[in-house]
């Protein structure tokens, strides 16, 4: 006969732990990154300093496009033609490891550590 | 151990049973597509589906559960969504469904199931898109959709049991 | 229960408010040919601020040597009759440029007020980039010469030369903003003029600021500097230049030769209490090259000094030990003060 019980207390701790593992994964104060790293399908398209405000307009695959802009240290994506609109949502990453995905239009933007040193202000 | 008897007696009723699971996971799939659940997690959907998936899974037998959990991937990846969201539901599908189904062959708890569904269903998402694009950014999401799944899963579960906990009591 | 309970709230509420405690002001201009960023905190911010950014244009229209009306301007005009000249400047401007001259000694000419024919002839003021002929850049070479350059009073004597106080400038703006903004009675504030970074007090929190170093190669950062109180000026090649028939020639001339400074540097970082001073000693050191500005720091041992080689070594003086944080994979070496003898 199966198990039909909802949950046993050593299930539910383990499960408990994986989910303050995950949360405490997802939490961890990341490194400012120094650039954001721009591929589609697969390529990299280029990368763009996180200090540098800019904006890059980006052709994705099946016909979608977006905007990538880097602005205040961050990026983040505007004007996007894709029928989600998730990677617009996302709030601007800058941070080391961080990224949004447009699935539709295979575009990912990843922050890359340039920098890993947090600072107040840059000299030179 | 598991070998799941089936509870409905009589073909007829697995038949309807059945059906009625079909139904219900177009249903709950249409429902999803309203909430936004995107806002929080990017991609992250609630998968109400899965409790059908889940369902199945402890009413009918291996094979039965197999073309339920098929059916629920072609129809709903027909019906809502394109070439790509069929591909990644049906990797989380598949995925999701192998791991519930082992750890309930296993013997873990209806619970646990559930939530290693809902987990390896946003895994299996994220490996696709990770082919698909193949940058390192599909890493970065992992932690929140995990956790997403984690919680899915056990809402599911919890949910699913009510359900099911109904049904055994009908057919017993 | 209930007690625990409140006393969580209340830590809850002294946790959020420390956060959002002082209030800040930020303001980014355009002057003396760059962009500045003043940051204030404490309820004078907003006047702290605007005195800032009246003084740092008051500033710029009396010292800047392109700038129409300035002092250096007339002296300069003065200058083209070649002989001996003796300009009227205000007593602000005969100070600084006494204590400009002081530094031009103390360098041994690394660092020259005259230099503006040689920064001229390169284009590096007008953007009109050029490489001089050999003949060009010694009848360069005749005109460079601080010696020849006096302050009397509140009169400056040339005999034919003509002055920039680019290399001082922005350090001595940033020292004037820090001086009035204590005048007003701020404790924290934080400057950032071009790139010469100053700071006022400790950050609001009362920590030290963190100052980071660029990365002459790229975007990134070398290093990080901890501190209060202090000026912190990066003088590198990478700054202003401009190539030609593939080689790059760089705004950090060498007085004695009236051309880029090829002394092996890539970045120097001066860190002290005033802004003027390292702000002339990053340039100076800078075309010294590593050995001579070690022993320049031997002697004077006032300031501390970041030293970035071509090479990729790092030198830093160990007034900055426990301070420096290096980027993951640089390793630097530490100077210190050799006693008599050694």
């Amino acid at each position: 006969m199966e198990n039909r019980r909802f949950m046993t207390p050593r299930e539910g701790v383990c499960l408990v732990l994986l989910a303050a593992g995950l949360a405490l994964w997802l939490f961890w104060p990341g490194r400012t990154g120094g650039q954001a790293v721009l591929t589609r399908s697969g390529e990299e398209l280029g990368r763009y300093a996180l200090n540098a405000p800019q904006r890059v307009p980006v052709q994705g695959a099946n016909g979608f496009s977006l905007t990538l802009v880097v602005e205040g240290g961050a990026a983040h994506v505007e004007d996007s033609t894709c029928p989600d609109l998730i990677c617009q949502r996302h709030a601007p990453i800058s941070r080391t490891g961080e990224a949004i995905i447009c699935l539709p239009g295979q575009v990912t933007v990843t922050i890359e550590g340039g920098d890993r040193l947090e600072q107040d202000a840059l000299s030179g | 151990m598991s070998r799941t008897p089936f509870p409905a007696d009589t073909p007829a009723k697995r038949v309807a049973l059945f059906g009625m699971l079909l139904a219900l996971t177009v249903a709950l799939s249409w429902l999803e597509r309203l909430l936004p659940t995107d806002a929080v997690v990017p991609g992250a959907k609630l998968g109400l589906a899965n409790l059908v998936v889940l369902c199945g899974l402890y009413l009918f037998p291996l094979p039965w559960a197999v073309g339920l959990t098929a059916l629920k991937v072609a129809l709903t990846g027909l019906l809502f969504g394109n070439f790509y969201s069929l591909a990644y539901s049906a990797a989380g599908g598949a995925l999701s469904f192998l791991a519930m189904y082992l750890c309930k062959r296993w013997g873990r708890s209806m619970g646990f199931v559930s939530v290693m569904g809902g987990v390896f269903h946003n895994v299996g998402q994220l490996a696709v898109a990770w082919a698909i694009l193949g940058s390192m950014g599909v890493l970065a999401h992992l932690p929140a959709m995990l956790l997403a799944g984690v919680g899915a899963g056990a809402a599911v579960g919890a949910v699913g049991a009510l359900i099911l906990r109904r049904l055994w009591r009908s057919f017993d | 229960m209930r007690g625990v309970k409140r006393l969580g709230c209340l830590l809850l509420c002294a946790a959020l408010l420390s956060g959002c405690g002082t209030p800040s002001r930020s303001e980014t201009i355009f002057a003396m040919d760059t962009v500045m960023d003043l940051t204030a905190y404490g309820p004078h911010a907003q006047d702290a601020l605007e005195a800032a950014t009246a003084e740092l244009s008051r500033i710029e229209a009396l010292i800047s040597a392109q700038r129409e009306g300035s002092d250096l301007f007339s002296v300069n005009a003065a200058a083209q009759s070649g002989g001996e000249a003796a300009t009227p400047v205000t007593e602000e401007t005969a100070a600084l440029l006494a204590r400009t001259l002081a530094l031009c000694a103390d360098t041994d000419g690394a660092l020259d007020v005259t230099i503006y024919p040689a920064v001229e002839a390169w284009g590096f003021y007008s953007g009109d980039y050029r490489v001089p002929a050999a003949s060009d850049l010694e009848a360069l070479r005749a005109q460079v010469d601080y010696r020849q350059v006096a302050v009397d009073g509140t009169s400056v004597v040339t005999h034919g030369q003509k002055l920039d106080l680019g290399a001082v400038g922005k350090g001595y703006a940033a020292d004037q903003v820090t001086a009035l903004w204590r005048e007003l009675g701020l404790t924290s504030g934080l400057l950032n003029l071009g790139g010469n970074i100053q700071c006022l007090g400790a950050k609001p929190d009362g920590s030290d600021w963190v100052i980071g170093v660029r990365d002459p190669a790229g975007e990134g950062t070398l290093c990080t500097v901890t501190g209060q109180d202090m000026a912190v000026v990066t003088s590198g090649a990478y700054q202003r230049n401009f190539t030609q028939d593939g080689v790059t020639y760089h705004h950090i001339l060498d007085p004695a030769t009236c051309a880029p400074a090829e002394s092996g540097a890539a970045s120097v970082t001066v860190i002290g209490p005033s802004g003027l001073i390292c702000d002339a000693l990053s340039t100076a050191l800078f075309v010294m090259g590593p050995d001579r500005a070690s022993d320049y720091w031997q002697q004077r041992q006032d300031f501390d000094m970041i030293y970035y080689t071509q090479d990729g070594d790092l030198f830093y003086t160990s007034g900055l030990e426990g301070r420096l944080t290096l980027r993951d994979g640089l390793e630097g070496q530490m100077l210190t003060w050799k006693t008599a003898g050694s």
